[in-house]
């Protein structure tokens, strides 16, 4: 009978092993794919204002509307925000101007009627800086909007 | 002497990464350990994006009447209630003023205290608040305002907004 050898030289090679790679790269793709949709959706990243409370968002169709600051090089658009010293994003879009926007929320809210339009609000801007971009979105047919905030214990 | 340098020899020989590797027992743990780090990463990453926010629910009602939109209560005797009014005003020095109920033009403070005292009932989740800002109030107090009628359990919260489309409302800078 001949034994096995199983110490020494290895038996004849049998091509590279292939699942721990497609593992990986599995995670990486779904890590990217998740982060990817995560950045581009959000536009500038604005100081948020602080809340103890708050709810967590449970609609499936969202869109984001970002007011940041006309600052530090951000995109001017030419139109009423400037003069507001905005500038407003959709879904990470910038809006050249109020009917944009409109379209914009309208087209959201036709695909989805529960549509909920989260309204991402720099923390120093005055509210007149602000109600321009609800009126747009009120006039285009939301019945509400949701600020985000930041968690404050 | 010569025998045991041969054996040293030979155990030299084989102490590669292959022989280890036929020597070694139990479950291998190196894919494991690759997919828990990429899964640890993942986490800790979409914990960064969107572990530290929420939300306050607004309705945007416009200037002058409710609409079209009110909604009917469900009893049809029922006393509608009347939507409650927070007027919030920017004093010069920068200054968020706040009238409520009683209140006449006191610091947002003032505003919280008083809210937080709101007697719970069972219509206090029926309540409408329309908080009326004028133009120069800092963002940052009208979400104060809204989140302290959040927690003193009003969620009928609306932020009223005016019915112009033209030119932009003055700013202070």
């Amino acid at each position: 009978m001949r034994r096995r050898k199983i110490t020494g030289s290895h038996p004849t090679f049998e091509g590279i092993n292939a699942t721990p790679l497609i593992d990986v790269v599995m995670c990486l793709i779904i890590f990217f794919l998740v982060v990817g949709k995560l950045a581009t959706d959000r536009g500038y990243a604005v100081p948020l204002p602080g809340s103890s409370v708050g709810q967590d968002e449970t609609s499936a169709s969202i869109l984001v509307v970002t007011v940041a600051q006309l600052a530090g090089g951000r995109q001017a658009s030419g139109s009423i925000w400037d003069r507001l010293g905005i500038t407003v994003q959709a879904d990470g879009e910038v809006c050249p101007d109020v009917a944009f926007l409109e379209s914009a929320v309208r087209a959201k809210l036709r695909q989805a009627r529960d549509t909920s339009i989260q309204v991402r609000g720099d923390r120093a801007l005055q509210f007149g800086q602000i109600e321009p971009v609800l009126r747009a979105c009120g006039q285009a047919g939301a019945k509400s909007v949701r600020f985000a905030t930041e968690k404050e214990p | 002497m010569s025998a045991r340098r041969r054996n040293r020899e030979s155990v030299l020989r084989r102490r590669d990464a292959l022989h280890n590797y036929s020597l070694h027992f139990g479950p291998n743990m190196t894919p494991m350990v690759d997919i828990v780090m990429v899964i640890l990463i993942f986490f800790m990453a979409t914990a960064a994006f969107m572990g530290s926010e929420w939300f306050l629910r607004a309705a945007i009602p416009f200037e002058g009447g409710r609409g079209a939109d009110a909604k009917k209560p469900n009893d049809p005797l029922a006393i509608p209630l009347k939507p409650l009014d927070v007027l919030m005003d920017a004093g010069p020095d920068g200054r968020t003023f706040v009238s409520f109920l009683e209140l006449r033009r006191a610091s947002v403070d003032d505003f919280i205290a008083r809210v937080s005292q709101f007697p719970r009932t069972e219509t206090t989740g029926e309540l409408e608040v329309i908080i009326k800002p004028t133009p120069s109030v800092p963002y940052a107090d009208v979400v104060r305002v809204h989140a302290a009628c959040d927690a003193a359990g009003i969620y009928k919260v609306g932020i009223t907004v005016a019915r112009r489309t033209d030119a932009a409302a003055p700013i202070n800078p």
